[in-house]
């Protein structure tokens, strides 16, 4: 809606203008942008609901404009409170109109009436049964007439509850109660799913709506014992492939997880991130048929952009990783990359370079086993896009070698740099620090050997890095060492405050790191930038 | 290439073509109006010390890229990064930037539009009803009986 010259669409108001121009602190009422709704759509959004809820309760126009905004997304958080369990959906009615997306986590859920006829524009429904809920079956009956009172619906989330799955999913077949439905979330964070997976109709329900669907993510907690796999009776072949679907999010990759992944042939986002509770010593067996899948030509990667993998702890899994990231034959649009394994490969550097180098922007890597600063020098002079990068040692030994040859560092548009470390011996992250730091400072100091640079010369290599917008330097708690090597002095703040477009600092806020007197001044050098304390 | 816009009060500014293209209106109309450049591009909702200002906004943002609007709100809920000069921009009285946000608006500069509903919210951000009433010189005009309504209907934001 847009609003062209003399066509400016303003509220009027009816209550008196007091001229009082002497008071600058009173502002003339008919030159304001809460005249213009689009205007208070846009001031919404920087808005919580509490102070939505104010601004609505000024007067009748501005109740009239806030409203929308305020009901919108009409959801409660956790409410245990049985007294006033009553007054929660009171006067919803009146508004019921403006909300799209409604989640419910309450032990009843609201009649039609407690809604209001009105409520017939919803896009989102969120929903986690509690456990405690006194009447399942009318919990389920209520949110059925909501659903075939909302067509518009189109996004469905759900906590999957034992008490309530079968009925929803077998009984009232609710996700084919939903025409528009696009995105589909499915968790399980109760329990590990051990109960026979048939019997709740869950992954039929999800089969049977996946054609329309453009994302999902199924977590489900799946121990990944075959005998209890409903995919074992599924006949792939007979499956329709879902080529809307292009963003899939599955706990794990077991037999459920791939009949998934096989049907989605335009795959543009792949997580896989399973949680440490269905760790399994055999995982690296697990991303097997994903590479598999990948190499074989069945899937194509080529649209691929967004790739999570998480939970490889085994150091086989590399291995598996290594042929999923070969995308034989194929050229690629990775943009994003997390990863979260045991440790990095020469061999998997040299794939991420030469085949994805070229378009990717984000990477993500949480390590348990050293990664060596060769490797990650490398990362960071071929893969020319990088925008973010977040390294996580768990381990913290860095595997030191000697660089042969030296690259300009050339990552230029890096805005966000994150490293973390979880060292015991200082003498290993100040290795890892200034050698790596050594490397990546080369865009203006290219003459430098990596041996020249001293832990004191850390906070130039940093003032280096020219684009940086955010810097987060983390360790474990109540390691002084740390905290004393590289500690802020007053001539260092002049390094820092040559990063002109630095807006986040994330420090260690104690007196060994930075004192009080060096934080004012470099406060009052740059007033805008923010600085946070790194544990709390 | 340079484009001349004239504010309602009749004051004449030259600027270049692309720092004009941040406003979606102007852009528009040059596209509409090319054979006729000669002529300056009446802004009639815009006074001249707005124009000024809104103009030293887009000078200083003319490298930007620019905002995907298409995006869905979720997205846009994520404050917009505010650099030094954004906030030494803000640095003005309330009015003034009112009077902005309005040009902005008028004139479909998103970037600053975005910058100003912050302010704005800003403002009102953590303010008791009353004292919106007073700042902005609102009569309540809800009767007692409707405030103990709505004081009930808003129970639910406060959990």
């Amino acid at each position: 809606s847009k609003l062209y010259f003399g066509q400016t669409h303003r509220l009027h108001f009816n209550h008196s203008v007091a001229s009082s121009d002497s008071d600058n602190n009173k502002l003339k009422m008919n030159h304001s942008p809460i005249h213009i709704p689009e205007l208070v759509e846009g001031i919404g959004e920087y808005l919580e609901q509490v102070d939505l809820a104010r601004c609505a309760q000024v007067c009748k126009s501005w109740q009239e404009v806030f409203s929308p905004v305020l009901y919108r997304d009409f959801g409660n958080r956790v409410y245990r409170d049985f007294g006033n369990r009553m007054t929660l959906w009171s006067g919803v009615q009146r508004f019921s109109c403006h909300i799209r997306s409604l989640i419910v986590v309450v032990s009843d859920f609201p009649t039609q009436a407690q809604l209001g006829p009105e409520c017939r524009y919803l896009t989102k429904l969120a929903l986690k049964p509690p456990p405690d809920a006194y009447q399942p079956l009318l919990w389920c009956t209520r949110l059925r007439d909501v659903i075939d009172c909302n067509p518009s619906i189109n996004a469905f989330q759900i906590h999957l509850n034992n008490r309530f799955d079968q009925t929803l999913f077998r009984e009232q077949n609710i996700l084919r109660r939903m025409p528009a439905l696009k995105e589909l979330v499915i968790v399980n964070d109760h329990y590990p799913d051990t109960t026979n997976p048939e019997s709740n109709g869950v992954f039929e329900a999800i089969l049977e709506c996946g054609p329309r669907l453009e994302s999902l993510r199924y977590h489900i907690f799946a121990d990944g014992l075959a005998s209890e796999d409903p995919s074992t009776n599924i006949n792939n072949d007979a499956l329709p492939l879902w080529p809307r679907l292009s963003s899939l999010d599955i706990d794990d990759v077991d037999g459920r997880g791939m009949v998934l992944l096989k049907r989605c042939p335009n795959l543009k986002q792949f997580k896989t991130s399973a949680d440490y509770f269905c760790y399994r010593l055999d995982d690296y067996r697990a991303l097997q048929p994903v590479s598999q899948h990948f190499i074989s030509g069945d899937g194509d990667f080529s649209l691929l952009e967004h790739l999570e993998l998480s939970c490889l702890q085994d150091p086989w899994a590399s291995h598996a990783l290594d042929d999923l990231l070969q995308i034989r034959n194929r050229s690629s649009n990775l943009k994003t990359l997390k990863l979260n394994i045991w440790s990095i490969s020469t061999t998997m550097i040299d794939i991420l370079t030469t085949r994805h180098g070229t378009f990717l922007e984000k990477l993500d890597l949480n390590v348990s086993e050293g990664i060596s600063t060769h490797n990650l020098g490398l990362l960071l002079t071929k893969c020319r896009q990088l925008i973010h990068m977040k390294v996580y040692v768990r381990n913290g030994e860095a595997g030191l070698q000697e660089l042969d040859e030296f690259s300009p560092w050339i990552c230029i548009d890096l805005q966000s740099f994150h490293l973390k470390f979880r060292s015991r011996s200082i003498d290993d992250l100040m290795d890892m620090m200034t050698s790596f730091f050594g490397v990546t400072g080369f865009n203006h100091v290219t003459a430098e050997s990596v041996a020249c640079i001293s832990p004191e010369r850390f906070w130039i290599q940093i003032g280096a890095l020219k684009n940086l917008r955010a810097l987060h330097l983390d360790t474990e708690p109540k390691t002084p060492p740390f905290t004393k090597a590289l500690s802020i002095e007053h001539k260092d703040i002049e390094h820092l405050c040559g990063l002109r477009r630095l807006l986040k600092l994330v420090i260690p806020l104690d007196q060994e790191f930075i004192s009080n007197d060096v934080k004012e001044n470099l406060q009052l050098r740059r007033p805008h930038l923010q600085i946070n304390h790194t544990h709390r | 290439m340079k484009v001349t816009l004239e504010s309602s009060d009749g004051q004449v500014f030259t600027v270049d073509k692309e720092v004009a293209e941040l406003s979606v209106i102007i852009k528009e109309m040059l596209v509409i109006e090319q054979a006729n450049q000669d002529h300056p591009i009446p802004l009639l909702n815009v006074g001249a010390v707005e124009l000024a200002k809104v103009i030293e906004y887009c000078e200083h943002h003319r490298n930007d890229p620019t905002i995907d609007d298409d995006e869905d709100y979720d997205s846009r809920k994520k404050p917009i990064e505010m650099d030094d000069w954004d906030k030494q921009f803000t640095i003005v009285n309330k009015e003034m930037m009112f009077e902005l946000i309005l040009a902005a608006n008028s004139m479909q500069v998103k970037p600053l539009l975005h910058l100003g509903c912050r302010y704005a919210a800003d403002i009102v951000k953590r303010m008791s009803p009353t004292e919106i009433r007073d700042l902005f010189q609102i009569d309540d005009d809800f009767t007692p009986e409707e405030q103990d309504k709505i004081e009930w209907e808003k129970q639910w934001t406060k959990l």
